[in-house]
């Protein structure tokens, strides 16, 4: 929303455009996301689940082949208790685009990690950092795939208890460029 | 006796000699060479060449001549791969017509390759590409059609096409192209026809000239279609990038997994984008996913896992042939296996290398090697393996 508000008007921009502002949201899920929780250098346990992705960026070119933008990336899935549990990942990256190449944008990001369970009150926070590519498939629509690494410094999980936490992730989506 | 063994000496020296000459690789140059001569033109040494001083495109004596047949592919592939447009007719209906103007544009591929300056593009642009050292200028027919005016006579209209090939990066910078016709001189069918289409080969010589001048200095001339003349042609950048769809078979071995070594067997499918750099060289970016299993084939079962990868890197093409060499991978990958009860780190690094051939149509064989490194907090399950795939891939443009 915020973004929004900073793009001012929004519109439907194709994802050949490389100048301006980039402004995108995307969603899909994750084939594969797997966490785990350690102790004393072992693993205790974790979940590997099937959840919702969802990606919104915003940026700027600052050059026809270069962007840079900060990311929000939120993993999210339920429990059999009905808990929600979203994995965020706000972070500031930057876009390369192989205009010789398919029109494929390669993406990296790293920035601050947060795990929350609503529903059970419990929260971790950490860091993490992502590598991808957006690829435009038609018009304002692109395909994009992802890999995602968050590390919590503490463990919010229902069932296990742990000294650390993470989370990898390989994300599939389509993403709408609005500017 | 000693004759026999000095001649038997020198055979076999002469044999090693040879054998080690085979076996350098051919340099650019020496493949460059393959299709110049007498059927295609190097530059003259001059660092700079004015095109308009060029003689016209006629009896093989200039600079300009005609590329065989037998010599056309390696030339495309050492040019980026630039194929060659359609032929449209008025008169689809008129075979023989069809016949010439397919002649006409596969043999009359005229190219040249020349260091210099060329007046009609963009000078910034040029010096750019000059700086780089190494470009091709390519003139060949492009397009040849028939007329027909309200009298029911024929006339042909063609056009040369000019691109500015960049061989290091093996892709073509910029086109210009040149069109012409004589609407004046139409004649019935069988003018042209005539003499296995001499007229019509002699219309194309006569404007082979006039389109150097365009290119070299943007001069319009009688007969030209467009009379605009383009002080600058539009840079028009061409993709020939390759996509790869594969599906592979592996075998992964880690020796010091915990009390026995551990193999895992895996089938995957993925998709590859893959970018010329040189006529040599390529970048490659990939992705997989696959599906293991440690006991045997992959069932697809309670007893399998599943995993995604990423990959980079880069392709080598010795004979500058896209369709067989070897590549160099970095490979990210992430896979279920701690929750399948394999004791290694869900995430990995690895190293491949590689070589592929054609097999026959789009599809090639790929067979590689892969270190793997995993990586993660529970350091014991950070281990090495070792990997053997073979692939089956279907590539196209």
């Amino acid at each position: 929303m915020a973004a929004l508000c900073i793009a001012g008007t929004v519109q439907a921009t194709p994802w050949t455009d490389t100048t301006g502002p980039l402004l995108s949201t995307g969603i899909g899920f994750s084939p594969i996301y797997i966490e785990e929780i350690t102790l004393d250098n072992s693993l205790v346990g974790g979940a590997t689940v099937l959840p919702i992705h969802v990606r919104t960026r915003y940026g700027t070119h600052i050059r026809p082949d270069l962007v840079l933008m900060v990311t929000a990336d939120v993993t999210g899935y339920t429990d059999a208790e009905r808990n929600i549990y979203a994995s965020t990942l706000l972070g500031v990256g930057a876009e390369v685009i192989l205009d010789d190449f398919f029109n494929t944008r390669i993406n990296i990001t790293a920035g601050y990690a947060d795990k929350r369970i609503f529903g059970a009150g419990l929260s971790a926070s950490g860091w993490g950092f992502g590598i991808g590519f957006t690829q435009p498939i038609m018009a304002s629509f692109a395909f994009d795939a992802g890999y995602l690494f968050r590390n919590y410094s503490q463990v919010a999980s229902t069932m296990l208890t742990g000294e650390a936490e993470h989370s990898s992730a390989i994300s599939l989506g389509l993403s709408y460029r609005w500017q | 006796m000693k004759h026999i063994i000095r001649v038997s000496l020198i055979a076999a020296v002469a044999t090693i000699l040879s054998g080690c000459a085979l076996l350098q690789p051919k340099t650019n140059n020496d493949r460059l060479a393959d299709v110049s001569g007498a059927d295609f033109v190097l530059s003259t040494p001059d660092e700079n060449v004015d095109l308009s001083t060029l003689p016209a495109i006629s009896d093989g004596s200039g600079l300009m001549r005609q590329i065989q047949a037998k010599n056309s592919r390696l030339a495309y592939q050492s040019n980026g791969n630039r194929q060659p447009a359609n032929i449209t007719l008025t008169n689809p209906s008129n075979a023989i017509v069809t016949a010439l103007s397919r002649y006409y544009v596969k043999e009359h591929q005229l190219r040249f390759i020349a260091r210099g300056t060329i007046r009609n593009l963009d000078p910034a642009f040029i010096n750019r590409a000059l700086k780089k050292g190494d470009y091709v200028l390519d003139i060949r027919l492009t397009s040849l059609e028939m007329k027909v005016n309200a009298d029911n006579q024929f006339y042909p209209q063609a056009s040369y096409q000019l691109t500015v090939v960049d061989r290091e990066r093996a892709r073509n910078l910029i086109s210009d192209t040149c069109s012409f016709a004589q609407p004046g001189n139409a004649r019935p069918l069988s003018y042209f026809t005539a003499k296995n289409g001499a007229n019509l080969s002699a219309f194309l010589q006569r404007f082979a000239s006039p389109c150097l001048q365009y290119f070299a200095k943007g001069t319009a001339f009688a007969g030209q279609l467009d009379t605009t003349i383009k002080s600058a042609a539009t840079p028009s950048k061409v993709d020939n990038s390759l996509t790869r769809i594969s599906i592979d078979n592996a075998v992964r071995y880690y020796s010091d997994y915990q009390y026995d070594a551990i193999w895992l067997n895996s089938a995957s499918a993925g998709i590859s984008r893959v970018k010329p750099l040189t006529p040599t060289l390529a970048f490659e970016f990939s992705s997989a996913a696959t599906v293991y299993d440690v006991n045997q084939y992959p069932t697809f079962g309670e007893t399998s896992f599943y995993g995604g990868e990423l990959s980079a890197g880069v392709n080598y093409f010795p004979q500058g042939d896209i369709n067989r060499g070897y590549y160099l991978l970095l490979k990210g990958q992430t896979a279920q296996t701690r929750q399948n009860a394999v004791q290694l780190s869900t995430n990995a690094l690895g190293v491949s290398a590689g070589a592929f051939r054609p097999l026959f149509w789009k599809l090639h064989v790929a067979a590689d090697y892969t270190f793997w490194q995993h990586l993660g907090p529970t350091t014991d399950t950070n281990l090495q393996g070792h990997e053997a795939s073979v692939s089956l891939r279907y590539q196209y443009r």
